[in-house]
Formats: C-alpha cells, sequence, structure tokens
C-alpha cells in the first residue's frame, strides 16, 4: 500500500524505535546456558564480569 | 541548528557527520557533494561542544568522506525531519551523496555511543568556539545506534554473553556473543524492528535492519565484554587455546579450532526455540548435474541449492518457500492469518540461522531473501557441520535422503572361487575350487573397477558423483587406500578366518581404512551370510557312505557346518546341549572325508570315561574307520595307519613329545571344557599337537568364566579370536562385570561363524525329547547336624576378625565344604565310620525318594560332588532298599566305568546309579534313568545341567523327572537362591566362580551362614 512521501520520509529518518532507559532487575548471567565443563572453565571469567 | 547523523560502516567503523540548517539554503550543489552537511572539522567541533568525552574522542577521528544513499528530491537531499526546514516537495529518489565525516575504530565508536546515549533528550544546546549556542539534535541513526550499544554494554556487565569461534575475513577469532534474556530479546527485536532506513544508507551496502542490528550489536558486545573483563581479568590454564583469546583486546586465533568446538559453541548460542511465531526450515537441493541421457554429459548445473522455507510454529506441516512470502497466494495468507508479521518474524528467525550459517548474512543484505547458492565445498560443510547444528538450533532441516545413507569409501576383503590357473595366491578349499582372496577399493557395499578407481583418484576430493549417486571422498583417506592397495593387494593374511573375522567385526579398520564390504561366494560365502548350521533352511549333508546311522535335520545340519569350516581349514566348536548327538555328528563327519578319500590319523582326545564309549560309537556308526586306542598301560605308539586314534588328556599330557611327532589330519577335544585351564599341562599339550583344522566338543562352552570360552576358541582356531588378555578387555569384564548387552551381541558374532550351539529348547529339538521336570526338595536338618553345623559357623565366624587376603578366602572356602557335608550327613564330616541310619534328615528322605521311584518301576541315577560319601552311602543304600547300588566314581578304570554303565543300561539292570559329579556328570549315556537326584549342590547350574543330560538325552522314552536335595535354612537353600539367578546369567553366555563367595564381607557371609530357626524343622 502506498504511503504519504512525508511518511515515507519520515519513516527513512527516523525507524520505529524508543530508546529506553535499563530495565531495573538484571538478569542472571548466561553461564549455566554452557556445558558443563566450559562452564566450569570459564566460571572465573564471569565472577569477574559481573562482580 | 545541527542534526549529528552516525553510520555504522560495512568495515566495521563508525563515521560521524552532520547536517548544518544554516547551510540549507546557503550551499550551492557540488557535484555529489552534500549540499548542507557540515565539513569534518565542523564535526569534530560539534562534538566537543558536547563533553569532554566526545571533546577527546574528536580528536581521534579520522576526517574521511561518506557516501549515503538519501532520500532526494529533483536535484537535492531531502533533510532530516530534525532540520527545521520546512516541508519538501514530492517525489522522492535514493541517490547516493558524499558527505564529510570522522571516522572511528570500534574503541573509540563505542565509547562515543557511550557518551551520547540519551533516552530521554535527543539533542542538547551546545556551545562552540566563538561562544556561538547552537541546537544539537542527535538524528535517529546516531540515537538508534546509542542504543544498541547500550543493549550491549548491559549485556557484557551482567555476564549475558557466551563465547562463540567464527571465522572472520581475517581469519578466525574467538568472540563473545549476546545471550539474550527474555527482556533483552524483546528490546533486540524493538531496535532491530524499527532500525532507521538512514542507518543503512551506506552506498553499496544496505542490509535489513535485523542484519545490521545483528552485526552492531555483536561488534559492541565482544568490545564491551573484553572492556568489562579489563586487562585483570583471570588467566585460564588448561583450556583450549581459543579460551586465551576470549581475554584482551584481540580476539583473532593464531590457527583454525577445533570445528566440533565451533559447532557445539555455535549450537549453545543459536538456543533451541524459535524466537517467534515462525519456523524455519533448510531445504538442500543437489545440482541438476549432467543429464543421464547425454553422452557429452554436458553440465547442466553445478549449483547446490539451499531454499529457506518457513511455518508457523505450531503447524510444522505446513511450510511454504520463503518467496511466497512476497506473493499474494494463498500460503502467504494463511500464514498471515496466525502471524501478525509474518516478513519479520521471518527475518528474525533467519538472523537467528545466520549465527550458525555465516553465508545466510549474505541473503539477508539482500531485499528479499530467501535462499542461498552453494558450491560444493559448501554443500558438504552444511550437510556435514552445518545441518545438524541448525537442527539443533531448532530449525527444520531438509536433506537428500541419499545423505543419510551414504556409502562410504573403504576396502572390501573378497574370496572368489576361481579356476586354479587365473590366481596368484590361493586356498585349497577342497578338491575342486580354489579361493582368490583380495583386498578392493569399495564404496559401501560395492567393490570399484580399476577404471572407477582410476576416476576417483582423478576427481576432486569432496563431494563426488558415483554410479548416479552422490558420495563423499576424503582425499587423504582415498591417497591412503590407493597406497594400501598398491601394497597389499594380495595379502596372505588375507584368508578365510580373516575375512569371516572382519565380517563379524563392527567398524573393522585395516591399517586406518574402514572395511566396509566382506565378499565371498561358495561356502564362506554362506558361513558369512550365516546360512550354516543354525536356521531350520539352512543347508544339510545328508548320512555320508559309510556311515551307517540316521541323523536328525539339525546334525546334518551340523555335519554341513563342520565340513564346511573344515574345506576352508577351520576349525570348529561344537557345542550342542548334551544328548543332541555331538559324537554322531563327529563321527559322520570323519566317515565323510574318509569317504571322500582324506587319508591320515585323527587325534581325539577325551575323558577317561569316555574312551569305551566313543570306541563303540565309532565301530556303530563308521565301521570303515579303522580306530586305536592309545590309553592304558600296554599302550602303542600312534599308528599312522589308523584313521581314528583314542586318547585321553592324561595320556595326551604323559605321552605329549610322541604325539606331537605326528601330524595329525585333525585333533578333535572331546569335553574341551577340561582344557580349560589355558597354563594346564594338559591343556598346553592339547594346543601343542600339530594338525589340520581342528574340532572342540563341548556341552559347556562356558562353565563358569568366559576366559574359558576363549580357550576353547582358540584350540579350535589358534590366535583369531586375539590374546587372553584382550579378549578379556573387550568381552569378558563388560560382559561379567556389568552385564553389558553390546560386549556380548559382538562376542556372538564373532563367534557364531566358528561356534554351533543348539539347544535342548530350540523348538524343533525340543519335539525330539521328552519332558524334564524339575524339582527341588527341602529337608530338615537332624539336631545333630544343627549342632555341628552351628559349630562350623560359629568358628569361622570367629576366625575371621584375624584373617585376611588369601588366608581368609581359604578359610571361607573351607568352611563352606564343611557346612555342606554336614547337610549331607555328620559322618562325612566326622569321617569316623559311624552308622549312617536316623542321623540325616537328607538321607532319609533320599531313601525313602528312591523307595517310591523303584515301587513305580523307575531308574534313578543319584548324584553327589563327594566321592566319599558316595563310598558311605553305597553300602547304607543297598541295604535300606535292597536293591543292587551302583557307584562310578573317578577311582575305577574306563573299562570298570564302562562296565557299570552297561549293567545299568541294561533293560533288567539295577534300579539306583550313585555317581560321583565329576566322573559321572558328562559323556555318559544312561538314558534308562527316568529320575535324576542331585544329593549336594554344586555352585554352577551348568554342571548339575549336564549330569542332568546324563539320562535326559536323546534316547531317552520317558519324561524325566530331576529333583534338587536342599537343606531348609542352611547356607544350601539361600546358594540355591543364587544359583536360580545365575542360570539367567549362563544362558546368557556368562559364567561365574564361586569365589565372589569369599570376598563378601563379614556381616553378608553370616547372614548367608547362619542356621535359621526353621532348619530342623522342630
Amino acid at each position: 500500500m502506498d504511503q504519504p512521501i512525508d511518511q515515507c520520509l519520515d519513516t527513512f529518518w527516523q525507524g520505529e524505535f524508543t530508546l529506553r532507559p535499563a530495565p531495573p532487575e538484571p538478569p542472571a548471567p548466561a553461564l549455566p546456558d554452557l556445558a558443563p565443563d566450559l562452564a566450569h572453565l570459564l566460571a572465573p571469567l564471569y565472577r569477574h564480569l559481573t562482580e | 541548528m545541527y542534526v549529528l547523523h552516525a553510520q555504522w560502516r560495512v568495515d566495521g567503523r563508525l563515521g560521524v557527520w552532520a547536517e548544518d540548517g544554516g547551510a540549507f539554503t546557503g550551499r550551492g550543489r557540488e557535484g555529489s557533494r552534500h549540499p548542507y552537511a557540515c565539513p569534518a572539522a565542523e564535526v569534530a567541533a560539534l562534538l566537543r561542544a558536547v563533553g569532554p568525552g566526545p571533546a577527546w574522542l574528536a580528536e581521534r577521528g579520522d576526517e574521511r568522506w561518506l557516501t549515503l544513499r538519501l532520500p532526494t528530491l529533483g536535484s537535492r537531499p531531502t533533510p532530516s525531519p530534525d532540520l527545521p526546514v520546512g516541508s519538501t516537495a514530492r517525489g522522492p529518489e535514493l541517490r547516493p551523496w558524499r558527505v564529510p565525516a570522522l571516522l572511528f575504530d570500534l574503541p573509540e565508536a563505542a565509547q562515543l555511543l557511550g557518551e551520547l546515549f540519551d533516552p530521554y533528550w535527543p539533542g542538547t544546546t551546545v556551545e562552540l568556539p566563538g561562544g556561538r549556542a547552537v541546537e544539537l539534535a542527535y538524528g535517529a541513526s546516531l540515537r538508534w545506534l546509542t542504543g544498541v550499544h547500550d543493549l550491549a554494554w548491559r549485556l557484557a556487565g551482567r555476564g549475558r554473553v557466551l563465547p562463540a569461534l567464527v571465522a572472520e575475513p581475517g581469519g578466525w577469532a574467538a568472540r563473545w556473543r549476546p545471550a539474550h534474556d527474555p527482556a533483552s530479546r524483546r528490546e533486540a527485536r524493538a531496535l532491530a524492528a524499527g532500525c532507521p532506513p538512514v542507518a543503512r544508507a551506506e552506498d553499496g551496502h544496505e542490509p535489513t535492519g535485523g542484519a545490521l542490528f545483528a552485526t552492531v550489536l555483536e561488534a559492541l558486545t565482544d568490545h564491551e565484554t573484553r572492556v568489562a573483563l579489563g586487562e585483570d581479568a583471570p588467566e585460564l590454564p588448561g583450556g583450549p587455546a581459543w579460551v586465551a583469546a576470549l581475554r584482551g583486546p584481540d580476539g583473532r586465533l593464531p590457527a583454525p579450532p577445533d570445528p566440533a568446538q565451533v559447532a557445539r559453541l555455535a549450537a549453545g548460542a543459536a538456543g533451541t526455540e524459535p524466537l517467534g511465531l515462525v519456523r524455519l526450515a533448510f531445504r538442500l537441493t543437489e545440482p541438476l548435474g549432467t543429464a543421464d541421457d547425454d553422452p557429452d554429459a554436458t553440465v547442466v548445473d553445478e549449483n547446490w541449492r539451499l531454499d529457506v522455507l518457513l511455518g508457523p510454529v505450531d503447524r510444522p506441516s505446513l511450510l511454504l518457500p520463503a518467496a511466497e512470502l512476497w506473493s499474494a497466494g494463498p500460503g502467504a495468507a494463511a500464514l498471515a492469518r496466525t502471524v501478525d508479521d509474518p516478513v519479520a518474524a521471518y527475518l528474525a528467525e533467519l538472523d537467528r540461522a545466520a549465527r550458525l550459517l555465516p553465508e545466510l548474512r549474505a541473503a539477508l543484505h539482500r531485499t528479499r531473501p530467501t535462499g542461498i547458492d552453494l558450491d560444493r565445498a559448501g554443500a558438504l560443510a552444511f550437510l556435514r557441520d552445518t545441518a545438524p547444528a541448525l537442527a539443533a538450533a531448532g530449525h527444520g532441516v531438509l536433506l537428500p535422503a541419499w545423505w543419510q545413507r551414504r556409502p562410504r569409501l573403504g576396502l572390501a576383503a573378497t574370496a572368489r572361487t576361481t579356476a586354479p590357473s587365473s590366481v596368484r595366491r590361493a586356498a585349497q578349499a577342497d578338491r575342486d575350487a580354489l579361493l582368490d582372496f583380495r583386498w578392493q577399493l569399495a564404496v559401501g557395499r560395492q567393490t570399484l573397477t580399476q577404471q572407477e578407481v582410476d576416476e576417483l583418484a582423478a576427481a576432486q576430493a569432496g563431494l563426488v558423483r558415483f554410479r548416479g549417486r552422490w558420495i563423499e571422498v576424503d582425499a587423504g583417506q582415498l591417497a591412503a587406500a590407493l597406497r594400501f592397495l598398491a601394497a597389499r593387494r594380495d595379502d596372505p593374511q588375507l584368508d578365510a578366518a580373516a575375512l569371516l573375522r572382519l565380517a563379524a567385526t563392527d567398524g573393522a579398520v585395516v591399517d586406518g581404512l574402514p572395511v566396509t564390504a566382506v565378499h565371498a561366494d561358495g561356502p564362506l560365502g554362506e558361513l558369512l551370510a550365516g546360512r550354516l548350521g543354525r536356521l531350520p533352511g539352512a543347508r544339510r549333508t545328508p548320512p555320508p557312505p559309510g556311515f551307517t546311522g540316521a541323523l536328525r535335520p539339525y546334525q546334518e545340519r551340523g555335519l554341513a557346518w563342520l565340513d564346511a569350516l573344515g574345506r576352508l581349514g577351520l576349525g570348529a566348536v561344537l557345542a550342542d546341549d548334551m544328548g543332541l548327538g555331538k559324537t554322531v555328528q563327529t563321527l559322520a563327519l570323519l566317515a565323510l572325508e574318509h569317504a571322500r578319500g582324506a587319508r591320515g590319523p585323527v587325534l581325539l582326545v577325551c575323558p577317561t570315561s569316555l574312551v569305551g564309549n566313543w570306541q563303540r560309537e565309532a565301530a556303530r556308526f563308521a565301521p570303515r574307520l579303522r580306530v586305536q586306542l592309545h590309553h592304558g598301560p600296554d599302550r602303542t605308539a600312534p599308528d599312522p595307519a589308523a584313521d581314528l586314534v583314542i586318547t585321553t588328556y592324561g595320556v595326551l599330557q604323559r605321552d605329549a613329545a610322541a604325539l606331537r611327532a605326528v601330524h595329525w589330519r585333525r585333533v578333535v577335544a572331546d569335553e574341551a571344557q577340561h582344557a580349560k585351564n589355558r597354563a594346564a599341562r594338559q591343556s598346553r599339550a592339547l594346543r601343542s599337537l600339530r594338525s589340520g583344522p581342528r574340532i572342540a566338543l563341548t556341552g559347556t562352552p562356558v562353565e563358569n568364566r568366559l576366559a574359558e570360552l576363549h580357550t576353547v576358541l582358540d584350540f579350535a582356531n589358534p590366535g583369531l579370536f586375539g590374546t587372553p588378555e584382550s579378549f578379556r578387555e573387550r568381552y569378558a569384564v563388560p560382559i561379567e562385570r556389568s552385564g553389558n548387552r553390546d560386549a556380548a551381541a559382538a562376542l556372538q558374532r564373532l563367534t557364531a561363524p566358528f561356534l554351533l550351539r543348539r539347544l535342548k529348547s530350540d523348538p524343533e529339538i525340543g519335539q525330539q525329547l521328552p519332558a524334564k521336570q524339575e524339582f527341588t526338595v527341602r529337608c530338615n536338618l537332624t539336631p545333630e547336624q544343627a549342632g555341628l553345623y552351628q559349630a562350623v559357623v560359629a568358628d569361622l565366624l570367629g576366625r575371621l576378625g584375624g584373617i585376611r587376603g588369601v588366608e581368609r578366602k581359604g578359610a571361607v572356602l573351607a568352611a563352606l565344604g564343611r557346612l555342606k557335608q554336614v547337610c549331607n550327613h555328620p559322618a562325612q564330616l566326622l569321617r569316623d565310620r559311624s552308622p549312617l541310619g536316623g542321623r540325616s534328615g537328607k538321607v532319609e528322605r533320599l531313601v525313602a525318594l528312591l523307595q517310591e521311584a523303584l515301587a513305580e518301576g523307575d531308574r534313578a541315577l543319584v548324584f553327589t560332588q563327594y566321592a566319599e560319601f558316595g563310598a558311605l552311602l553305597q553300602p547304607h543304600l543297598r541295604r535300606r532298599l535292597g536293591t543292587p547300588v551302583l557307584h562310578l566314581h573317578g577311582g575305577l578304570t574306563a573299562p570298570r566305568r564302562q562296565e557299570l554303565v552297561d549293567r545299568f543300561q541294561d533293560p533288567d539292570g539295577p534300579g539306583v546309579f550313585l555317581l560321583s559329579l565329576k566322573a559321572g556328570g558328562t559323556g555318559l549315556n544312561l538314558t534308562a534313568a527316568n529320575q535324576v537326584v542331585h544329593l549336594d549342590r554344586w555352585w554352577n547350574p551348568a554342571t548339575e545341567d549336564q549330569a542332568t543330560d546324563r539320562a535326559h538325552r536323546i534316547g531317552q522314552q520317558r519324561d524325566v523327572q530331576v529333583r534338587r536335595l536342599v537343606c531348609t535354612g542352611t547356607v544350601e537353600e539361600r546358594i540355591a537362591e543364587l544359583i536360580d539367578s545365575k542360570r539367567e546369567l549362563a544362558d546368557a553366555v556368562v559364567g561365574a566362580g564361586e569365589h565372589w563367595l569369599t570376598e563378601l564381607p563379614t556381616e553378608q557371609l553370616r547372614e548367608l551362614l547362619t542356621l535359621s530357626a526353621d532348619a530342623t524343622g522342630a
């Protein structure tokens, strides 16, 4: 469907997104998503990242 | 008024440029230069005005030009809406415009985006040099990039990242990738969907919003994670090399990583579920290739096509080609009914899949991505590595059907019956045919012609077309195979035994090459196919001339099997159940070979008790064979002119040198389990004999331990089943310790061609035997027995505290023996020659049972493992029953034993035959009895069954009743329960010794041995 040109130009220049501040509840690290052996190996790095 | 814009370039650098409202009307057009974009120095001035951070960064930006495709009206680019210059005329088109810009490398770009992020205010007022205050708006492209950066920074700082190994233009690298939680995934989707097109305006490179978002987020996440880890990140010793590259500023790897690690990490990072309501499927289609009917083999198409299909998550059967998304077809309409924005959902999933298949990124950069073309190497990589990873990530994968069944390149071992003149090396199969053994190259089970080998060698490795099918060829493996063939085409180690062994071994490998096919014709082919011996329809060999008996159908099949192995020069283990006619089948084979003209003596080794039996059976069934007895003190040297020389294991040991001097046409070991102890002298003497193909006869190939089976197999075919140690490691330990079914099945496959075992319980054979009923008869102890029993137990338990190791085992075994003796009769333990009457519950019960049997006209075998108890019991039973009682034990000469057997088998013979289990438990034919009593328990059910089979065998006319006498509440009863459970193991070709008893902890021993209250029945 054709849109008015002004609307097309607005879309081009502005997109359709909204910036938001960070959510208040931080999620848990993704370490458990790793296989157990890798999780064990990389645990010190994740601790260093988040502590 | 200025508007600041930002561009994430395809080279990974950030370009920052600005529109100047003041220049909008003033500056004229100069070619493709943007007429009102600020000079780069002015952009730097604007950044310096924003704050100290951007000011510091502004010094580090390179002044360059960007070329952007911007909406153009007439001859001018349109202004961004933030620039307050009023409305524009109609008719825009995208045209390239050059704008001056500051370019920043990734570290500075990330820092700048962080500085400029402001979710509340899309701009600021800044003071330019000279004190001029101006409005500075942050254009959407810049704001969008600050938003992506903020997300990356938060993911890094909260540990929502996962490592990945990625191939980049400069080589492989270890990267930190975003690992979304539900909230960040929603945020990411919104940012990807809302990407302003101006952010994608770089000329010549116009990615989709989702693709640009993924590229920027990944780059920034990796960078911010490394920044957050800092220089003091802990080192991780001991991990794979790529782990080190996760720390520090440089993620590049010195060498390509292990593909398995790449796939493992990629599959984990891609998740296992679709993001939204759409599920993708990837369909690989092979190229058309050359037309089959085209004699010139013109290549029609060499491209493999990977099409993307999609459908609703909850309707796996509905799959549309992606191209239909942009058509108005019914499929797209159906999809639109269940998914709000199918295109956006499709692109998001495609982006997820691109993590596993980076080539998809190229498709994402097109306006309407529907799939990609792959070359052969790409197709092979997709089939081998990517497809399983995509499937694991929850995508559908549709592969050509042949891939799952693709044949492997390997070796074929072949044996062909052929005319003698045409072979260089051959084995004598029989007088008419020779076998030619060869290695050949094979694809799956198909052997290759020389021309095909040449073609394969000339073809490139990878996916190759062979006989109209695609196969995967590994260049290294092909070269190794060709080298192998050049060196070993006529391998002297390849013979019938090796061929059978290769066929029985799953995943057989020779010199590192898989053996994918084993082919043979003639009898060897029948053996390979398992068509000999077992199946009711298997080939049968009728009784040969010179054999005067009749053979049952299963015996004719056994004869065919024995004959086939012998003609191939292979040994045989005939392990039919007791009573199924192993003797008859062996004699039929010897008669058959004799009738064919085979000459030279066959040595038959058997226990002393069976010498007479063999002699009589040979005279009866194979009267043309010249038989010599090599037995007894007056024995003469083996006669080379005899057809069959019968000897015993004892004589074999004594006359080893003389018997070794003869080259026997065959050696037959009857009751071959007698030679089960590999280290024993008679076993060594047996194995050292020089002979043609050997035969082992045994009704119990596994009496106690699988090591015994190896000894018997190794006698028949020396060396074929590996060393005792390797056999133990591969089969005996896994099967005996943990009942490993795979190992048991592998052992059965390996031994199947060489070991033939039919059971009385086989339906066909069972019909030819009368029924067997088994009972456990419980007896009570007398008070005298109970007192002695408790004394033995107390003595043992009292001693166990102070001894260990071998001494402890010895004490436990001795006590077990004494307890069994008490259960039999106090006089057996005390050895005091005291009268037997009324002192043993078991003996009283035995007398009653026998009286009843005799009254019915039945006749009974009574087995005991103690010869001395038999000696005590014989006169007692004779007195109590008033009838003669025969007693066979190891102390008797062979003729005397035979005489007793003959007397019992006579229709008017005595009604009760007392036998020691060891001397009378095997080999004898005692079908005159229809009652069997086991007076004391042997730990091994196979030994008892063997003894029972003296009566329950071919020739038995009546049903057989078997009774096992067990003293209630004693170790006998508890062991009986254990034996019943062990019998299942024995049926699965597994045995166990009694040594486990000696290793029980004292508490468990106490439970096993202690007399329970019901023992005396009082």
